[in-house]
């Protein structure tokens, strides 16, 4: 085998993962292995996962090397990164939460993923913090695209057995199967709150406890919203629950921490209605993005520009070829204050040897320090 | 409590499963209903239309079966009626073979010249004592009844291979070998195959097959001057049309629908099979392609799938039989394998593999099917998701009619018929997707508006060669033997099959009349 296995970083539902070294380069990579069914053979998570993989080549996205396919298993080879933003969070963070230029290019860098994803037809489907990998440079990437699935135009139906529970949008607890881009937006705005607290934002037991958490924060939208999306998810009409009408509360008080511009992002992340829900290629140009940090906070300037690199886009090329040049004038004074920032996160970091899983499941959100503490305001 | 379980994406309900459609079409949301209509219609078809005719005649695929039944004692011994007794391996092999020539013999002779006048459509007198012999229907009654076993009976260079009868492509080789490194990890038996293929003499045809892949497929081959016709008369459309967007309506997805689209004109290229692999196949015809895909298309209906696995799995047996030369015999075993593969990758809920080897009256074993699994992921090197099936581009079509459900009932059964027909391999999904609109619309008195060039990108000119090429093939003799005609002479297509059929034998002259100076 090309590649040294080094020791199991995580173990997950149906693969684990290991650290390994190539032969050949010496890179660092982490090897998920997949065992084969005796019974059905590969599964399709990981035919979904390979081929969408070998599509998708963004900085913002783990990169799939290699396959090696044998009788009994499957191994991926994947870029390496340290660690997942669960445990990042944890390591780093102040029980949890981040700090504002952390979060501004976190937030930045997943909705990049994200958006890259949607433009090639691709729903990723199981966006949360343990999915999400960050490297020593601070570059996050979206891994695990076990769920991930391509769509046509229109969307087709889904299954709704997706998302992990606590990052799952109201319309596919609600029982849709028309969801579509903003399935994902979603769990990217839980995901956001979560960073900025450090506790999940919605944590609930079950599929109904999870809206009821939900409608708690946000508010229990009108009937006739209510009223679409149920017929969307096909519940019987006859057996339409009735929910509790609650406020809404301003996400300004459930996290104090956040700036105003981050409420307003946050805000349209977390619409109820999918139709209403941002896109995550317009939340890039949103105001929190573009505009100075508030608080006078001594942020490098340009910290949150993309990457100063980037792979070519699959498509488009004439107007990228356009585009970039554009942006690369623009970007490449903030690349230079970037690289010097980026630099100076990665020193503080490399002193942490722990390094930790990819894509594992083995973090259970059981796990999360419990302290519910926007619920003492209800 | 289970808040990162993941539940199963598949699990083994049969056909019994109720499931949403996941086409937004109305009409097809009965396809997932459980009914009993595809069955009946399988099971009645060879009775009603070809109970007379082929009882001596076998079909492709069935009839393999028979003739290599004998191999397998097991096997033969369902066949107590047809087959006398098991004789050693190798000798049966042989003698079988003889039995086996006077019906496929013909298409093995050595490729080009011999097989074109099964190629050109419209000289179909010379063709039919052939197509006789591959006749779908027969095939159903070998589906039926008929085990269809797995070994190779015709054997080519590789009688002794206990591989899967397909010879390793030499590029594929190449790959390995620098995966071989690798690979500790490697089945072995793919390095057998390597070395085997390194010494086969099919190097000559994998040489053809490869050559013929690269060569430029774009259809309808037309000049420059009048490519670049084409292109500034939609351009031209495409500037002055105004297209209002239902922004509300989130399954357009209308915000991404631009890139999209564009990425999928760019993938479609991509994944695209060669148009005349057939060339490079040693045992295989085109009439046995479209028999094994009217199959498919039939088990795909039996199953209530959605309607893009078939374009899938079509699409992956065509791309596989452009990288590997297959065995008669291995034929179905290559559909059933390319079937179970699209149906993992695009349905919520899968048939099990047990359930396909049942649809092959176990003439193939779970393990065949899941070896020709691995070999196919390889050899298309897990390239399944890169393939867009043309309905996307349909209903993007759609709207130009505001999604005029008749119009589309027809199309979609236009489309389908092109995937049974061998000469639109060379034609893109996008393209296939306009010319089954136009026709429909067409055969509905509709004409192609600005709207509907907007929309599809194909100017009426543009489509004309693709459009005659369908009259043809909806006029042939046998067509309504097909199980394609059969299941969209349901109701609930809206008998789309038998307007389509009768109004090409009604307008096939005028119609095959019209533009003739086209022809360059």
């Amino acid at each position: 085998m090309n590649y040294v296995q080094l020791e199991k970083l995580g173990e997950g539902t149906y693969a684990t993962v290991y650290k390994g070294r190539s032969r050949t380069t010496n890179e660092i990579v982490a090897l998920k292995e997949i065992h084969l069914d005796a019974e059905e053979g590969t599964p399709s998570t990981a035919i979904r996962e390979i081929s969408l993989m070998k599509e998708l080549k963004h900085v913002n996205i783990v990169r799939l090397y290699d396959v090696i396919h044998t009788e009994t298993k499957l191994i991926l080879i994947f870029e390496y990164c340290e660690r997942d933003l669960k445990k990042y969070m944890d390591v780093h963070g102040d029980r949890g939460a981040l700090d504002p230029v952390t979060i501004r290019s976190f937030m930045y860098q997943l909705l990049k993923g994200t958006a890259f994803c949607h433009e090639n037809r691709v729903l990723h489907r199981d966006l949360k913090p343990q999915n999400l990998l960050i490297n020593r440079k601070g570059e996050l990437k979206l891994g695990d695209f076990g769920l991930a699935r391509a769509f046509g135009v229109p969307v087709n139906t889904f299954s709704n057995e997706v998302v992990t529970l606590w990052y799952r949008a109201p319309d596919v607890l609600m029982g849709s199967r028309t969801y579509s881009t903003s399935i994902d937006v979603w769990s990217c705005g839980c995901i956001f709150a979560e960073m900025i607290s450090g506790v999940p934002l919605f944590r609930g037991r079950d599929n109904q406890d999870q809206l009821l958490h939900i409608m708690r924060v946000i508010g229990t939208p009108d009937e006739r919203t209510l009223r679409k999306i149920a017929t969307e998810g096909q519940t019987e009409v006859q057996n339409q629950k009735q929910y509790p009408r609650y406020p809404k509360i301003p996400f300004q008080q459930v996290l104090p921490k956040a700036s105003p511009q981050a409420i307003d992002l946050l805000e349209r992340l977390l619409q109820f209605d999918p139709s209403k829900r941002i896109t995550a290629a317009d939340a890039l140009s949103h105001p929190y993005f573009t505009t100075a940090l508030p608080f006078g906070l001594v942020a490098p300037p340009g910290a949150m520009a993309p990457p100063p690199y980037n792979y070519p886009h699959p498509h488009a090329h004439q107007q990228q070829q356009i585009q970039q040049q554009q942006a690369q004038a623009q970007a490449q004074a903030q690349a230079q204050a970037q690289a010097a920032y980026v630099q100076a996160q990665s020193m503080l970091r490399r002193q942490d040897t722990e390094y930790n899983t990819l894509s594992s499941s083995s973090w259970t959100l059981q796990s999360v320090p419990i302290s519910p503490f926007y619920r003492s305001l209800l | 409590m289970a808040n990162n379980v993941r539940l199963p994406m598949r699990n083994r309900t049969g056909p019994q499963r109720t499931r949403i459609n996941g086409d937004e079409n109305s009409l097809s949301r009965h396809v997932r209903q459980p009914s009993g209509i595809a069955l009946a219609g399988a099971s009645r078809l060879p009775v009603n239309t070809h109970g007379v005719k082929n009882g001596v005649q076998r079909p492709a695929l069935g009839e393999v079966t028979t003739t290599a039944v004998n191999r397998k004692l097991d096997v033969g011994n369902r066949f107590a009626g047809k087959e006398k007794e098991p004789a050693p391996e190798t000798g049966l092999k042989r003698s079988r073979s003889s039995s086996l020539a006077a019906a496929t013999g013909p298409q093995r002779v050595p490729l080009g010249p011999s097989r074109v006048p099964t190629a050109v459509p419209a000289q179909a007198q010379p063709r039919v004592p052939l197509v006789r012999v591959h006749r779908p229907q027969n095939h159903v009654r070998a589906v039926q009844r008929v085990p269809i076993p797995h070994e190779p009976v015709l054997p080519p260079a590789s009688e002794e291979e206990e591989d899967m009868d397909i010879e390793n492509h030499p590029t594929d080789v190449e790959q390995h070998l620098s995966a071989d490194e690798v690979s500790a990890l490697l089945a072995q038996e793919i390095e057998e195959a390597m070395a085997e293929s390194d010494s086969e003499t099919e190097d000559i045809d994998e040489e053809e097959i490869e050559r013929a892949a690269k060569r430029q497929r774009i259809w309808p081959e037309v000049s420059t001057e009048r490519a670049i016709r084409y292109r500034r008369e939609v351009d031209q459309i495409r500037e002055t049309f105004e297209d209002e967007v239902d922004e509300f309506d989130t399954t357009m997805v209308s915000e991404y629908a631009d890139e999209i689209f564009e990425y999928m004109n760019q993938l479609e290229e991509e994944v695209m099979p060669s148009a005349n692999y057939m060339d490079g196949q040693t045992e295989l015809t085109w009439e046995m392609r479209q028999n094994l895909v009217d199959w498919l298309l039939q088990l795909h209906l039996r199953y209530h799938m959605l309607p893009e696995t078939l374009w899938i799995a079509v699409n992956i047996v065509d791309r596989f039989l452009t990288k590997r030369v297959v065995s008669a015999v291995k034929l179905q075993l290559a559909g059933i394998t390319a079937m179970f593969i699209a149906a993992k990758y695009e349905e919520i809920l899968a048939p099990s593999v047990d359930e396909f080897v049942i649809l092959t009256q176990r003439g193939y074993s779970k393990e065949d099917i899941l070896k020709g699994e691995r070999i196919m992921l390889q050899t298309l090197d897990f390239k399944i998701s890169q393939y867009c099936s043309p309905y996307s581009w349909m209903r993007k079509i759609s709207r130009a009619d505001d999604y005029d459900i008749q119009t589309r009932t027809l199309s979609k059964f236009l489309t389908e018929v092109t995937l049974i027909d061998y000469r639109f391999l060379r034609v893109k999904p996008s393209m296939i997707a306009a010319i089954g609109m136009y026709t429909a619309r067409r055969m509905l008195g509709g004409d192609w508006s600005e709207a509907f060039v907007f929309h599809s990108g194909f100017t009426e000119e543009h489509l004309l060669p693709g459009h005659k090429l369908l009259i043809d093939k909806l006029t042939e003799e046998e067509f309504t033997q097909l199980h394609i005609w059969n299941k969209y002479a349901q109701k609930k297509f809206l008998k789309a099959a038998f307007y389509a059929v009768e109004w090409a034998h009604i307008h096939i002259h005028e119609e095959l009349a019209e533009g003739m100076n086209l022809e360059e």
